[in-house]
């Protein structure tokens, strides 16, 4: 298209900085910015070369976060940022096409966004040194925020003695008041350091060290934060048929994404009695659902909604019944571009096609596992038997067993294999049935008190010994 | 329900918590008249605390709860008003129905609400503190909301079989670590390990874990929050833990603090880690008439002196001269008497 016509004056066509400002920090929470940062270190260390499949690979390297009403700072010493990616993109919002193309190793970080997002949701004024090659400084004044024009950022070097391990320091001063008052509550940081120990769980299980606090809290050496782990329950072989609890296994690739699932029970079937108080409100902290890791960046948490295939296809809704069921899916590539991460790295790209042929497993094995709490319902007073000499088995250890299962092959992906144990079955399912009924109370502890000479045994017990006479009864031929 | 049973006249401890209790509400009028409230708690049979809310701060719109129906029919025996109504509820029936009540007892329009949930069963911490977050979640500013639980360590162990060798305390707090996470996880302070299962970590682990609750109703950058005003523990045989806070404006919070004179009551807590410890010996009417005049002005070595005896109840006399210089008006003297 071409206008023929005389130029007469131009429009205004660039975002205003405060409208940018706005808009780029709405969708994302203060913690998840934060996270973001937490996230550049770890990529740090990626970048630099870290060895995948060491032991502990991140092990020597930590960040800092030290949070107060007035201020915040973030300190690494994960490799800093090269000077010339400082000059080209670091500052800038959002990666150059060149340099977005180029191969990134396994980080999160893709946008290019996250250390000025992260800035911008926290306040007004903020110092930015690293070193990596040649040590810099870079500030964002408040007279840069709230001026319209979008004016390069003058660096300067940085003093000698600073950051002599190489890492990068974040000072955010002029915090805006909302983050004022979350930073001056111990409660609001004691449930951030939760979300890093989840989030970060497989990163600091790789040696990462993770310290968050106050100043005073930071320079009294407040221990780093431990991972919350994975781990699954397995049980010793049944006796007769081989059967027992272990965990499902699937690993393999699915395209240029490494993918592994593991998932079983973490913990043991509710009894009868504490399934009927779970049905009234929650009394269990608990662990069920599904987590999902990228480039092991845990996006999702412990999740049992659709997001993660509850509900879906033949795979029943969660409710407490289901409450030891869990599982974890990590992905991986070279290319973060592949996996199906968001902008916030809470939740995950449901579309991208990568994620539904994993979530496809992830129903299969979530399926089999409700089969197995469904069976093992009606016969709750045989659950013990199910649980000889079990154990946990964690992550590190899962790795290991899939390699020695007997694993097939999946038919409908190529280049994934699968282990699908089968769980022991309640022996009585064939020749057994559940009985259930409602009586009066006042029957009830009648019953109770002629059969126990206790008002207050439990229903269930007074109905199987009233039945249990019964039965006498009419098996003893009378005389 | 462990203690329910005893008579109230036999758990000094907890009568001088409650008794704390009501000196901390007369100091709350001064923020705001009381007259018009609405007193909720469960009450047990004897409905004390009912009582002693009508009698001392002259409040006449009461609710007692309990899910026996027997001892609902004795409460409704004993309510010391008409005004008083007694319901067969769980507590958590109670909060979701809360409205509800109110409305039924022609209590709909009250100037506020006092609720204390005075639990009892230690298996039950994790509903506990849910039912405590959803009950804040029905609450608004100058409404106040106090709970005692169990913070036994042991009550957090499963019963051992009777024979059986007894565990190594390593092996304990182990277990006791693991079934305190799995009732609560998600509100567990994320440094709680193992060394906290004792008798002064564990209250401070549950205190911090009602705050994290509170976090939950009241979010960080909201308008309102739950402030605490005063935590205690005590033990009548197992140690309860008992905390007492308002909903208030965050920007009436140094206000109120100050108009309370918070800073110079000794049971204050306006953080989640400050707790005080209860300690209430037996005494003999003539040891607690000497102690009383002599200890604002003598120190605590003179008085054991003077006694000659260093400990009562097992209570060393020293520890408890401590917090009995700030309590020591409400000492309860129980006396036998026929009727």
């Amino acid at each position: 298209m071409a206008i023929t016509t005389e130029k007469i004056g131009s429009a205004v066509a660039s975002p205003t900085k405060d409208f940018f400002v706005r808009m780029l920090t709405r969708d994302i929470e203060l913690q998840d910015a934060i996270l973001d940062l937490l996230d550049n270190c770890v990529d740090g260390i990626v970048r630099s070369g870290s060895k995948h499949g060491a032991a502990l690979p991140y092990e020597g390297f930590k960040a800092t976060i030290s949070i107060a009403t007035d201020h915040f700072i973030i300190e690494d010493n994960c490799g800093g940022i090269p000077i010339e990616v400082a000059k080209k993109y670091a500052f800038a919002i959002g990666r150059p096409p060149s340099i977005s193309a180029a191969p990134s190793g396994a980080t999160v970080g893709m946008y290019g966004i996250g250390m000025k997002r992260a800035i911008f949701k926290l306040g007004t004024d903020a110092l930015v040194e690293s070193r990596n090659d040649i040590g810099f400084a870079v500030e964002f004044t408040p007279d840069w925020m709230i001026d319209d024009k979008w004016d390069e950022l003058p660096m300067y070097g940085l003093a000698d003695q600073k950051l002599q391990e190489r890492g990068t320091r974040i000072e955010i001063y002029e915090l805006h008041e909302d983050v004022k008052l979350v930073f001056g509550n111990p409660s609001w940081i004691d449930d951030f350091r939760k979300t890093v120990s989840r989030h970060y769980s497989l990163i600091i299980a790789k040696g990462f060290s993770v310290s968050i606090g106050s100043p005073d809290e930071i320079a009294g050496g407040i221990p780093s934060i431990p991972a919350e782990n994975f781990k699954l329950l397995q049980t010793a072989a049944g006796a007769d048929d081989g059967k027992r609890i272990e965990p499902y296994v699937y690993t393999g690739k699915i395209g240029d994404v490494d993918v592994e699932i593991f998932a079983g029970l973490y913990r043991e079937l509710l009894t009868e009695d504490e399934a009927e108080e779970e049905e009234d409100t929650r009394g269990h902290s608990d662990d069920a659902g599904w987590t999902v890791a990228c480039n092991d960046r845990v996006v999702i948490w412990k999740d049992r909604s659709r997001l993660t295939g509850w509900g879906e296809a033949t795979v029943p809704n969660y409710h407490g019944q289901f409450i030891a069921i869990t599982g974890i899916v990590i992905l991986r590539s070279d290319d973060p571009k592949k996996l199906p991460l968001t902008t916030t790295k809470r939740g995950i790209d449901a579309a991208s096609n990568i994620y539904s042929e994993v979530k496809d497993l992830m129903r299969d094995t979530t399926k089999n596992l409700t089969s197995f709490t469904n069976k093992w319902k009606k016969f709750p007073q045989n659950l013990q038997d199910l649980y000889r000499a079990s154990e946990y088995v964690d992550l590190p250890k899962l790795r290991a067993m899939a390699a020695e299962l007997p694993m097939t092959v999946s038919r409908r992906i190529d280049g994934m294999k699968k282990y699908e144990p089968k769980y022991p079955e309640p022996v009585q399912e064939k020749t057994s049935v559940r009985v259930s009924f409602v009586a009066q109370k006042s029957d009830v502890m009648a019953l109770a008190k002629s059969l126990f000479d206790d008002e207050k045994a439990k229903p269930g017990i007074v109905g199987e010994a009233a039945f249990n006479q019964a039965l006498k009864a009419i098996k003893v031929p009378r005389k | 329900m462990s203690g329910a049973s005893i008579p109230y006249h036999l758990r000094p401890h907890k009568s001088v918590d409650r008794r704390l209790f009501l000196d901390l509400l007369a100091r709350f009028e001064r923020w705001t008249p009381l007259t018009n409230y609405v007193y909720v708690s469960m009450g047990a049979y004897p409905l004390e605390d009912h009582k002693l809310v009508h009698r001392n701060l002259g409040i006449t719109k009461l609710i007692a709860f309990d899910l026996d129906e027997e001892i609902v029919a004795r409460q409704n025996f004993n309510k010391p008003i008409e005004t008083c109504h007694c319901f067969k509820k769980k507590s958590s029936e109670l909060i979701s129905e809360l409205d509800g009540i109110l409305s039924e007892c022609s209590f709909s329009n009250p100037g506020g609400l006092i609720v204390w949930l005075d639990y009892t069963s230690p298996g039950q911490l994790g509903h506990q503190l849910r039912e405590f977050e959803s009950l804040l979640n029905k609450l608004r500013p100058g409404d106040l909301v106090r709970v005692t639980v169990n913070a036994q360590p042991n009550a957090l162990l499963e019963p051992q079989a009777s024979g059986a060798a007894p565990l190594l305390a390593a092996e304990k707090r182990e277990r006791q670590y693991k079934n305190i996470k799995s009732r609560i996880g998600e509100f567990l302070p994320s440094d709680t390990s193992p060394d906290d299962m004792t008798q002064e970590g564990l209250p401070l682990v549950i205190s911090k874990s009602f705050g994290a609750a509170a976090l939950k109703a009241f979010p960080s950058y909201g308008e309102n929050i739950y402030l605490p005003i005063s935590i205690m523990r005590y033990a009548d045989g197992e140690q309860m833990l008992s905390i007492t806070g308002v909903i208030i404006s965050r920007g009436d919070k140094d206000n109120f603090i100050e108009k309370l004179d918070l800073e110079s009551w000794p049971f204050t807590s306006l953080e989640w880690s400050t707790i005080h410890q209860i300690l209430v010996p037996a005494l003999t009417i003539r040891e607690r008439l000497f102690l009383e005049r002599g200890i604002m002005t003598k120190d605590s070595a003179d008085l054991v002196q003077e006694l000659g005896f260093h400990t009562a109840s097992d209570i060393q006399i020293e520890d408890f001269l401590e917090s009995y210089r700030s309590y020591y008006r409400f000492y309860p003297t129980l006396l036998s008497a026929e009727i």
